[in-house]
């Protein structure tokens, strides 16, 4: 799924209208095609899964509280702004416990989306075994790089939105982009060169 | 378009959609790689990195998680500490009770003025424990 495009936005906007008119189950759609972007991007940034569980569960109720401000890019976009800033303030914060992003606690989900059942054991543990370097290569990319990664990749935010929210030119996200696509592929190829 | 465009175009929507299998190939960029094999493995390459940075980068959120902020929407919106609802409370129980006043035989204005006090204080009370959750149950929330 691709969001972003303002043909798409209608769709974004109709959803938050549902929950806006208090539409359980509209609140539960949100919840199911965007929380799993926002725990991955907190477990991306290093918190442990306990913590990015708490923090993206204070993402949901902030983005339910303040959805009447959203407008103007893809809901997408604006969550992974919210979310952001939340971890921003995580760190900020004395209590914070850091682990790899393949700590003990990680669900080895690596397919997430997909049932384990589609594919052999095999296939499906060396998968998730990729799946897994990825996450720990874009953990390792430096800022900028990190951030744009993760908006365009997990929350598929359109390179023009992104560029807006880091206050830089499209073509230096293109950039980024660039480079940490490539670094993210060595990193993963050196792997099995090994 | 030349071969260092491409690098940069590779990121557009229109590219992206196509690069994940979601729509045909942008036609400048297909008129441009028909012709150039260096691009041509350029774009597979940014195909099989897209689709895999897209699936591999989202973890599925803890079931607890989902749960939890299911139950956010669930709970009732919190009203402020003092609102026009608290004040319609008091000023209805204060009228009642100066008409049932009223009614007592011999009443005087000092004793209806102490019976619309006393009602708009116990109106007042009952809002501020309605707000504490001991009388949602019998619908008197607003």
């Amino acid at each position: 799924m691709t969001v972003g495009e303002p043909g798409r936005w209608a769709g974004d906007r109709a959803l938050t209208a549902r929950c806006l008119a208090g539409e359980e189950s509209a609140w539960g759609e949100l919840v199911a095609r965007h929380g799993g972007r926002i725990f991955s991007h907190c477990r991306l940034a290093g918190l442990n899964p306990q913590d990015a569980e708490d923090v993206a569960q204070e993402v949901l109720i902030s983005a339910l509280g303040s959805l009447a401000s959203y407008r103007g890019c893809a809901l997408a976009t604006w969550l992974y702004r919210l979310t952001h800033r939340r971890i921003a303030d995580y760190f900020r914060s004395p209590q914070r416990r850091l682990v790899s992003v393949d700590g003990p606690g990680e669900p080895s989900n690596g397919l997430a989306g997909r049932p384990a059942e589609e594919r052999d054991p095999e296939s499906s543990a060396a998968a998730a075994e990729e799946a897994a370097r990825t996450r720990r290569a874009l953990a390792g990319l430096p800022e900028p790089a990190r951030s744009i990664l993760t908006a365009y990749y997990l929350y598929e935010a359109p390179v023009r939105e992104i560029a807006e929210e880091m206050e830089m030119s499209v073509n230096t996200v293109k950039s980024h982009l660039h480079r940490g696509r490539t670094a993210l592929r060595r990193a993963v190829e050196e792997r099995h060169d090994l | 378009m030349i071969c260092d465009d491409l690098e940069l175009r590779l990121y557009d929507e229109d590219c992206r959609r196509a690069l994940l299998g979601t729509a045909p190939m942008p036609e400048d960029v297909a008129d441009h790689v028909a012709g150039c094999s260096a691009c041509r493995k350029t774009w597979a390459e940014a195909a099989r990195d897209t689709v895999r940075l897209t699936r591999d980068l989202q973890l599925a959120p803890p079931p607890s998680l989902v749960r939890r902020a299911a139950a956010v929407a669930l709970q009732p919106p919190a009203r402020p500490l003092l609102g026009w609802y608290d004040l319609g409370v008091a000023v209805t129980a204060g009228a009642v009770l100066v008409v049932v006043a009223t009614l007592v035989p011999g009443a005087d204005p000092l004793w209806q003025s102490a019976a619309f006090w006393t009602g708009a204080a116990g109106g007042f009370a009952a809002s501020v424990i309605d707000r504490s959750l001991l009388l949602p149950s019998l619908g008197l929330r607003s």
